[in-house]
């Protein structure tokens, strides 16, 4: 299972690593986007201009709720008054004639609702028994009238505010009209409107005295809450806002506080309100964190970001470079295999060349040199065959064009035969091959005949090839539960742990140091392990360094019916096909 | 009698040059791999040296070398199978007298043996 895991990596390693990859780079992007967003919104200049719009918004918004509710409130109509004189109101000693002349604004103010108005009233010049007066003249819900209160403490202030317009009524001014806040009794707090008539000349003043406690309890806050929401998405629990009376020294009196825990805070803005409440004062001043204390709050988190961005960088790098050096590497094998091919292909023809030339020239007198000569021309004759079959082989299996014809066969005979065929070339150099072999019958195989000799001739041709100094090779048939075993032993060099399992890739050769020391193309291994998994077996090696090596081929056997399905051809490539069953399985 | 020293470690290969050579009318010795041939052609006295370029444990570049480095200027002619030119060049000039791939024609080398004794006389 493992092996097909790895198998799979190694091919399709491009398709793990690059999703993977984008998709670690893209957290990353987003966690640092994220942090730095927050570490702006930390920015002194930032914050700074963010507290003072939400002042410069929180006061402007009471102030417009003020104004416009005494636009409103205030609009008392020209005609509820009735004068006797344009701007001047016949009056009584007993304020009854002027009351009855202004009755209909009782009306009016009743009908307008506003919590934040304590008391209504109306100021009107008037003339009693010839002299110049005003009366001020307040409206009284419980009768719906409107009263003089001459003792109401309202009145030194009420008189100081509508004092100038007295002097506009008299003198018939235009002016705008509009409401006006007056404040310079903190007690009593007012806003006071002029009404005018058609020629916009003013006939009298309309007013109101200011609820302080709805100011302070419920007109401030709500404003700041929903502001501190607007302005402070995200940190509005770090801020501290503060509406004093007074200022923010001791001598001030705390009106309203977001954390009441906190008696005293250093506002980094401080604004006053406006229209009618100057002499409040608002501040507002963050908790938490500034940008030092978000540096050090997430230098750890920074620091993980940026070595695992260093990281994924570097893996990439030497992935990269990987690849590079692996590319290089191949087409540094290729060329080699150039070189190579070409010796193996010279080699037996120079021979074969020499031989036919000696023979050619009459320099060969003996029947019995003849007949070596003969000998020696034929088996590298076959060695050559040998070489091109395998190049051919591969150039096949390479552009996926190798095909292989299935049929029954019987295994001992095809063993028998590839022998033959090396039987000269091992006694030319001294190697005997020594061929054992269970006495039970064998179950036929289905094989591409010409395809396992190649295989198996190849096999023996590296075991004399490596042999060294041992001249013994043995070649061992037998049966293993579903699978026909030959194993090809040689005693010679041996190959290490590391390169058994590079030796089967193509123009792979076996480095003994010296370029000049290994001959061969490097194929014959590889070309072997195609075979052998297109039969549906696999090969398997046992080496020792300096022991000498064993080549396993195992072969699954087929019963008589599955034989029907293998006697077609089935098309080989490279790096694909099946992995081969475990020994032992039914395949 | 003029004496040859073959070094070729491909059994066929040397028994070819060895009777080729001695049907001319050379004494041949043959050494099989690049130590034992290098050692026998300081130790000895030769007219001339066939030398195969790729032989196991030492190549026939560094026998050339060794053997020219250690003052020995016998006539060596290099065999090769591999067919890069860069490699002829590099046996010209680390000493070799002549350079001859594979496969060649018998009476070729035969010719270019004659031609490289000729020239040291």
């Amino acid at each position: 299972m493992t092996e097909r895991i790895k198998n799979f990596l190694k091919k399709r390693w491009l398709w793990v690593a690059a999703p993977m990859a984008v998709v670690s780079l893209a957290v990353i992007f987003i966690a640092q986007y994220r942090s730095l967003r927050t570490l702006e919104q930390t920015l002194p200049a930032y914050r700074r201009e963010t507290m003072s719009k939400f002042l410069n918004e929180v006061t402007y918004s009471v102030k417009e709720e003020y104004y416009k509710n005494a636009e409103r409130v205030l609009a008392v109509p020209e005609n509820a008054i009735s004068f006797a004189h344009p701007g001047i109101v016949k009056d009584s000693t007993d304020h009854t004639a002027c009351q009855k002349s202004v009755a209909p604004v009782a009306e009016f103010f009743h009908q307008q609702e506003f919590k934040g108005a304590k008391r209504y009233f109306i100021a009107v010049a008037t003339e009693l028994n010839g002299g110049s007066e005003s009366e001020i003249l307040f409206y009284d819900p419980s009768c719906n009238g409107m009263q003089v209160d001459r003792k109401a403490s309202e009145m030194r202030a009420i008189n100081v505010a509508i004092a100038p317009y007295l002097i506009y009524i008299r003198s018939r001014a235009i002016i705008l009209a509009q409401s006006m806040a007056i404040d310079r009794d903190p007690y009593n707090r007012l806003i006071v409107k002029p009404v005018i008539d058609k020629d916009k000349k003013v006939v009298a003043v309309a007013g109101m005295l200011l609820d302080e406690k709805w100011f302070q309890e419920k007109v401030v806050p709500p404003a700041i809450k929903s502001n501190l929401k607007k302005f402070f998405p995200t940190e509005y629990q770090e801020a501290i806002v503060m509406v004093r009376l007074g200022d923010f020294s001791r001598e001030g009196e705390t009106i309203f506080s977001t954390d009441p825990s906190v008696k005293e805070i250093k506002p980094e803005f401080l604004e006053r309100f406006d229209y009618g409440f100057r002499h409040y004062g608002i501040g507002i001043t963050m908790r938490g964190q500034n940008t030092e204390q978000w540096a050090r709050a997430y230098f750890i988190f920074n620091l993980s970001l940026t070595m695992i961005g260093t990281l994924a960088l570097l893996a990439t790098l030497l992935l990269a470079l990987r690849t590079a050096a692996r590319e290089m590497k191949l087409l540094q094998m290729k060329t080699d295999f150039v070189a190579n091919v070409s010796h193996e292909l010279r080699t037996p023809l120079a021979s074969i060349r020499v031989f036919g030339e000696m023979l050619k020239l009459g320099r060969v007198k003996e029947h019995d040199k003849m007949r070596e000569y003969g000998g020696y021309i034929e088996t590298q004759g076959r060695r050559l065959t040998q070489v091109i079959n395998n190049i051919l082989d591969f150039s096949r299996i390479e552009s996926g064009k190798k095909e292989y014809n299935f049929e029954k066969a019987d295994v001992r005979e095809l063993i028998i035969e590839a022998i033959e065929a090396c039987k000269g070339r091992a006694s030319q150099s001294g190697h005997v091959i020594r061929f054992s072999q269970p006495e039970q019958a064998l179950p036929p195989v289905s094989v591409d005949f010409d395809a396992v000799s190649l295989a198996l001739i190849n096999l023996l041709d590296n075991a004399i090839k490596y042999s060294g100094e041992a001249k013994e090779i043995e070649l061992n048939l037998e049966r293993q539960d579903n699978f026909l075993q030959i194993a090809i032993t040689d005693h010679g060099i041996g190959i290490s742990r590391e390169e058994q399992e590079k030796i089967f890739e193509k123009f792979y050769r076996v480095s003994t140091g010296l370029v000049h020391d290994v001959k061969g193309s490097g194929l014959g291994l590889s070309i072997v392990k195609h075979i052998v998994e297109a039969h549906g077996g696999k090969i398997t090696v046992r080496s020792e360094v300096g022991q000498g090596s064993t080549f396993t081929i195992h072969l699954p056997v087929r019963d008589e019916r599955d034989t029907a399905d293998l006697e077609q051809s089935s098309f080989g490539r490279f790096g694909s096909g099946d992995f081969p069953a475990e020994a032992g399985t039914t395949n | 009698m003029r004496k040859v020293l073959i070094v070729e470690d491909d059994q066929i290969m040397a028994i070819a040059l060895r009777d080729g050579l001695e049907s001319e009318g050379y004494s041949t010795e043959v050494e099989s791999d690049g130590p034992s041939g290098l050692r026998t052609a300081m130790e000895k006295d030769f007219d001339l040296v066939v030398l195969d370029v790729m032989l196991p444990k030492l190549s026939g570049f560094d026998i050339c070398r060794q053997l020219r480095a250690a003052g020995n200027d016998v006539p060596l002619i290099m065999l090769t199978a591999r067919s890069l030119e860069a490699e002829k060049i590099e046996g010209l000039k680390i000493g070799a007298d002549d350079y001859i791939t594979k496969p060649f024609s018998l009476l070729e080398l035969l010719e270019r043996i004659e031609a490289c004794m000729l020239a040291r006389v």
